[in-house]
Order: C-alpha cells, then structure tokens, then sequence
C-alpha cells in the first residue's frame, strides 16, 4: 500500500480507499448496536472516502509532515491492475457520497443494524469494480456486492430469505454473463463484422445487464423483497446495484466503438424499454401495497432509462444517469416514510409527517410533477417527443397511471396506520422533513442534482465528449 | 493413460456427481459430492494445464466442505415444515437430471464452436454442470440445495472460463464469490432455524 526512501512515501489511492472503507466497515459493525453512531460511522466514512477520492491530488509530490508524499493511482495486483485516473475518479467518488447520503439517513429509517457497515463494503466493491481495469472484469465484483447485499436483504427478517436468494442467483448468471461477453469482446476480438459472434455476445450482454438494470423477468427478487424486507436496506440495494449496472453498461458502450453505434443495439433497448415501461406500469397499478407498488414503480422507471440509453447519444447519457440519482433519492425519501408509517407514533403530526415523506419519495419515482423525478422525464420526453411517439406516450401514460396508484394507495393506507405508543425522535422528523423538502427542491431546481450526477460520466469520453 | 480417455474419464465422472447430487435427499451426503465434484473440477483444470486454478478448487472445496458441515450441525437434518421447500421425488430428479446431461452434452459442440480453445471434454464437463446446477434451483429453495446449486453451475462456468482466461487475479475473485456464496447460504440456512441454533449453542 504504501513504500518509503529519503523522506519520500508512495501512498497507492485504490488500496488505501478499499482498505479505509473495510475498516470503517468493521468499526461500523462493532457500532451495530448504536444505531446512530454506526450510521454516522459509515455515512461519514464514505463521504470522506467520496471526498478523498474526487479532491486528491494524483501522481503529483504533496508537501507531508517535513516530506513529501506521492499518492499513486495506480494499484497492481496478481496481473491486474486497480487504477483511480481522471477518467473514474468522479465516479468512484458519485457511489461513495451516493452512499453516504443512503447510510447516513438508515437509522431514522430504523433500518437494519447491519446495514451501515454491510453497505459501505457493498460500496467499496462497486467502487473497485469502477477501479478495475479491464474493466470487463468488474462483474466478479458486482457479485461480492450483491452477496453483501444478500446478507442485509434477509437482514433479522428470516421470511425475506427468498428475495435475498434470488439476487444472489441472478447475479451469478449475470456475471457469468458478463465474464464471457467480456472475454469476446476483449480477447476473441468479436464485432459486427462477425454476425453470428456478435448475435451471441447481444444475447449474453442483454442477460448481463437486464440482471443487473432490474429488467423483467429478472425482477423477481425486488418483488420477493418488497413483501419482506425492510424498505430502506431494499431500497439501498436496488439503488446501488442499478448504477453498478448502469456504469458497466456505459463502460462497454464506450469501450467498444461498434457497439455504440449499432443499429440492432438500439433497436432492442427500445423494445426492451417499451416492454419493461409497459410492464412495470401496469402491474404497480394492480398492487394494494406501497412496498410492492414501488418495486414496480422502479421498474417502470428502469424502462424509461433503457428507452434513453436506446438513443445511443450523449444527451441521452446524462438524462439516464441524472435520473439514477433521482431515483435514489426519491427511493430513499420513500423508504423512510415508509419505515416511520409502519412505526406510527402516537401523535398524528407524526405519522402524517412519515406518510408525506412516503407520499413524496413515491411520486418522484414515479415521475410526478414538483418532485425529483419529474425534470427527467420532461427531458426524456424532450429528447423522444418528436422521433419516437410510442416512447414519449408511454412516459406520459407511465407518470400518470403510476401517480394515480400511489395516490390512491397511500389514501387507502391513511386510515390503516395503527398508532403506537413509541414517539418519533426530533432528529428523526428533521430527516422526514428534508426529505420531503429535497424532493420538492430538486424537482424545481434539478440544476442542483444534474450536473453532479452527469459529472461521474466525465470519464467515458467517447461517449459523452 | 491416454489425455483425451482421461479427459473424457473425468467429464463423465464429474456429470454423474453433478446428477447425484440433485438426485440425493441426504445433505451430508450431498457436501461430500459437492466436494468430489470440486476435486472433480480441480482435475479438469489440471489437464487444461491452469494447476493454479485447480489448486484453488480444491482449497475452496475444502473450506466448502467446513462450512457446510457446521452448518449443518446447526440445522435440523430435515426439513421442519414437510413440502414446500423438499424437492419432487427422487427418481423424478435423476431422470430431469439425466435429460439435462444429455441435452448438456449436445449442447457443447456449439460451446466448442462459440468459444475457441476449449477441448470438448472440457466443454461437456463445463455445460453440463452448468445445466445441472440451473436445474437443481429450479428444484428447490431449501438453502442449502441452493447452495449445492449455485456453486454447481458456478463450478461448471468455471471449467470452461477457466481455460479461456487465466489470470490469477479473476481466479482469486472468483474463488471469494465461492466463499461468500457458501456463508450467506450457510447465515441463511441457520437463520431460518432460531431455535435450533440457540439450542445447539447452549
């Protein structure tokens, strides 16, 4: 990690952030039992390890304790290499501070006690599997991600081993997946040129990536989790997985030039996208409970990334990478609400305090207008309205069937909230507040969201020049 | 003896484990050809040449076999509730996973053809199990069969990844995705026995 000679020290960035994030994992565990300083533990961690990974200053000598100290971003292990550049320094630390603005909210969302330390070195695995270079072979560590995330979905609720189970089985599939498309495309060298080749390597990226984006039919561990899981850990797990998947994917468009410009590529992610928009839609609009109707919520929100990501252009990029930020904003708003309802206090301001949050998250993943959800959406139809009717009517069709089911759910739920004797903590009705307060505020100023977030892109120059 | 005979040797021996385990209700005796199955592996990458990757097989095997054992002196020997998690009967099994193996070994000559530089034993020995373990999870979702399952068809991924990609580094990570697959299962197996668990430990 770090080597020495006349006063001089070489530090390498990759290893020292993985090993400060075990750390500060480890010492987040041994907090489990204080739910708030473990939260404040791994929150705070990875906003520094977010902070440490955009603010350091690479390959340059930096003046330390009478030396010098060089930081290296170059990591090489067993014939491979971990490499912290210019290139993915913004996205590496875009999971970190995505992260940390998760963990840090997880003890008002009375999440589960292992989720801070769990999730910050489910944190650390994706960051490294940005770091990874090939980066073809960040699959593996999607996995240990999703084994990570696996042991927080079950969590103390043994009954959700169901869902926990099928993540982990379909990310295995997925990185097998992965492993091979990557294998063909990196070392048999296939492309369009060789049509039968790359008709096998579409099949194997679309398994991959329809595992690692949520696309139905491999949705059904976040319907199994939805019925059993605690929200928030559920919604921390989908929300980090999905821009894993979402970075791996725009790592191979921009890897691999025939594959961006690809007509059949884009052919399929727009019926791929119509499909799970459609599906996604319709059966949230068929579900009596909030958990399993945003499991579906999410899934429509996917389809309307993926009918994105089908433009095969930069603007569209950065539309789908602003609304993965939305998207983990409005779930973790929801999750919260959500988490609190369940735990109603005796006082009405309270519940109705966690009923709006919920409320609030719910209709920002759904697109709704005034929310975090909405500006991507009205981008999206920007981008789509004139070419591409049948993507901009399903949007339009998507926000308003998908806000009218929230809607009438959480009227429904309303009158079924029993109330408790236990009263929410004045910190804990701060966080509610400023959740709902940033739903409204990045849905009327996204400015404050975007540009951060298209930002973690800056590295895949061929994609978004 | 002759390299193609012993390859050849080596992938049938390692479907008809592959087929055992699916077909055996006794979990104990499932860790052992769950091992034999490793060791199986183990010998399939020592004749693609990769004794690094074979080595690790068998070291993982081993650790599986730890794991599993105390896992399952922690759990009941049996299901506790009767039928939703216990898979059909077992001949149903060993004919599904007969099918399976020879539909697995018909697919692998597109396997030879979609990936060059893997030999045909390889190719059968990798479909096959790979075949197998997707079978056996639609099977059942009694943790511990997930197990066997998921680490079957990662094992039989392996044989054929193995011999395309040799990198010490992949074959490190993959080797922790064993591991981390053995002890969610093995947390998830004991988690749904409470009682049991706090017995045992008392």
């Amino acid at each position: 990690m770090a080597g020495r000679g006349q006063g001089n020290g070489i530090v390498n960035a990759p290893p020292t952030l993985l090993g400060l994030a075990a750390l500060l994992g480890a010492a987040s565990f041994l907090a489990r039992r204080r739910a708030v300083l473990s939260s404040v533990i791994a929150g705070g961690g990875a906003a520094l390890l977010g902070g440490l990974a955009l603010g350091i200053s690479l390959d340059a000598p930096i003046q330390w304790l009478g030396g010098t100290l060089k930081v290296s971003g170059t990591w090489a292990v067993l014939g491979r290499a971990f490499v912290l550049d210019d290139g993915n320094r913004a996205a590496v630390s875009f999971i970190f501070l995505a992260g940390a603005f998760l963990l840090t909210g997880s003890w008002a969302a009375r999440a589960v006690a292992y989720l801070p330390s769990f999730g910050l070195l489910m944190i650390a695995c994706v960051a490294a599997s940005l770091m990874i270079r090939p980066f073809l072979y960040a699959a593996p560590l999607l996995e240990m991600a999703a084994i990570g995330g696996c042991l927080v979905l079950v969590g103390d609720r043994p009954q959700s081993h169901r869902a926990g189970l099928r993540l982990l089985t379909f990310y295995t599939l997925a990185m097998m997946a992965l492993l091979l498309t990557g294998w063909m495309l990196g070392t048999a060298g296939v492309t369009s040129a060789t049509a039968l080749e790359a008709e096998r390597v579409f099949l194997l990226l679309a398994v991959g990536l329809a595992v690692l984006l949520v696309v139905p039919p491999f949705h059904s561990w976040l319907s199994a989790g939805a019925q059993a899981s605690d929200p928030y850990t559920l919604a921390f797990v989908l929300v980090l997985l999905q821009s894993a998947g979402l970075f791996l994917f725009l790592g191979f468009l921009d890897s691999f030039g025939w594959l961006r410009e690809s007509v059949e590529l884009a052919s399929r992610l727009r019926w791929a996208g119509l499909v799970t928009v459609g599906f996604g839609t319709l059966w949230a609009a068929s579900q009596r409970d909030s958990p399993r109707l945003m499991a579906y919520a999410v899934v429509a929100d996917v389809g309307v990334s993926l009918l994105l990501l089908a433009r095969l252009e930069a603007s569209a990029y950065q539309i789908a990478l602003g609304m993965a930020g939305s998207r983990a904003v409005g779930m973790a708003v929801w999750a919260m609400g959500e988490a609190n309802v369940a735990h109603a206090a005796a006082q009405a301001r309270d519940t109705r305090l966690a009923a709006l949050s919920s409320f609030a998250g719910a209709s920002s993943v759904a697109g709704a207008p005034l929310t975090a959800g909405f500006p991507g959406r009205w981008a999206a139809l920007g981008l789509l309205g004139r070419s591409d009717a049948w993507a901009s009517g399903a949007i339009v069709a998507s926000i308003l069937i998908l806000t009218g089911s929230i809607a009438r759910v959480a009227f429904r739920a309303e009158g079924a909230v029993e109330a408790t004797a236990e009263r929410s903590s004045r910190a804990r009705r701060f966080f509610l507040a400023t959740g709902v307060l940033l739903i409204a505020a990045l849905g009327l100023f996204p400015q404050l969201l975007y540009p951060w977030v298209i930002r973690a892109a800056e590295g895949l120059h061929n994609l978004i020049p | 003896m002759d390299l193609i005979l012993l390859l050849t040797l080596l992938a049938v021996l390692t479907s008809i484990i592959g087929a055992a385990l699916i077909a055996v209700e006794d979990r104990r005796l499932g860790v052992g050809l769950l091992v034999a199955e490793y060791a199986s592996v183990g010998g399939l990458l020592t004749l693609a040449g990769q004794p690094g990757a074979a080595l690790s097989r068998i070291g993982v095997g081993a650790c599986a076999a730890a794991i599993l054992v105390i896992t399952l002196r922690r759990i009941p020997p049996k299901p506790r509730q009767a039928d939703p998690q216990a898979p059909p009967g077992r001949w149903f099994r060993l004919a599904a996973s007969i099918l399976v193996i020879a539909a697995a070994w018909g697919l692998s000559g597109s396997a030879v053809s979609l990936l060059p530089g893997i030999s045909r034993g390889h190719a059968v020995a990798g479909v096959t199990l790979l075949a197998l373990g997707l079978l056996h999870l639609g099977l059942s979702e009694d943790p511990i069969r997930w197990i066997f399952a998921l680490l079957t068809a990662q094992l039989g991924f392996e044989v054929i990844y193995a011999v395309l990609e040799p990198s010490l580094a992949v074959q490190a990570i993959l080797a922790g995705v064993h591991l981390g697959i053995l002890l969610v299962g093995s947390d998830i197996a004991v988690r749904q026995w409470p009682a049991v668990a706090k017995g045992t430990e008392s």
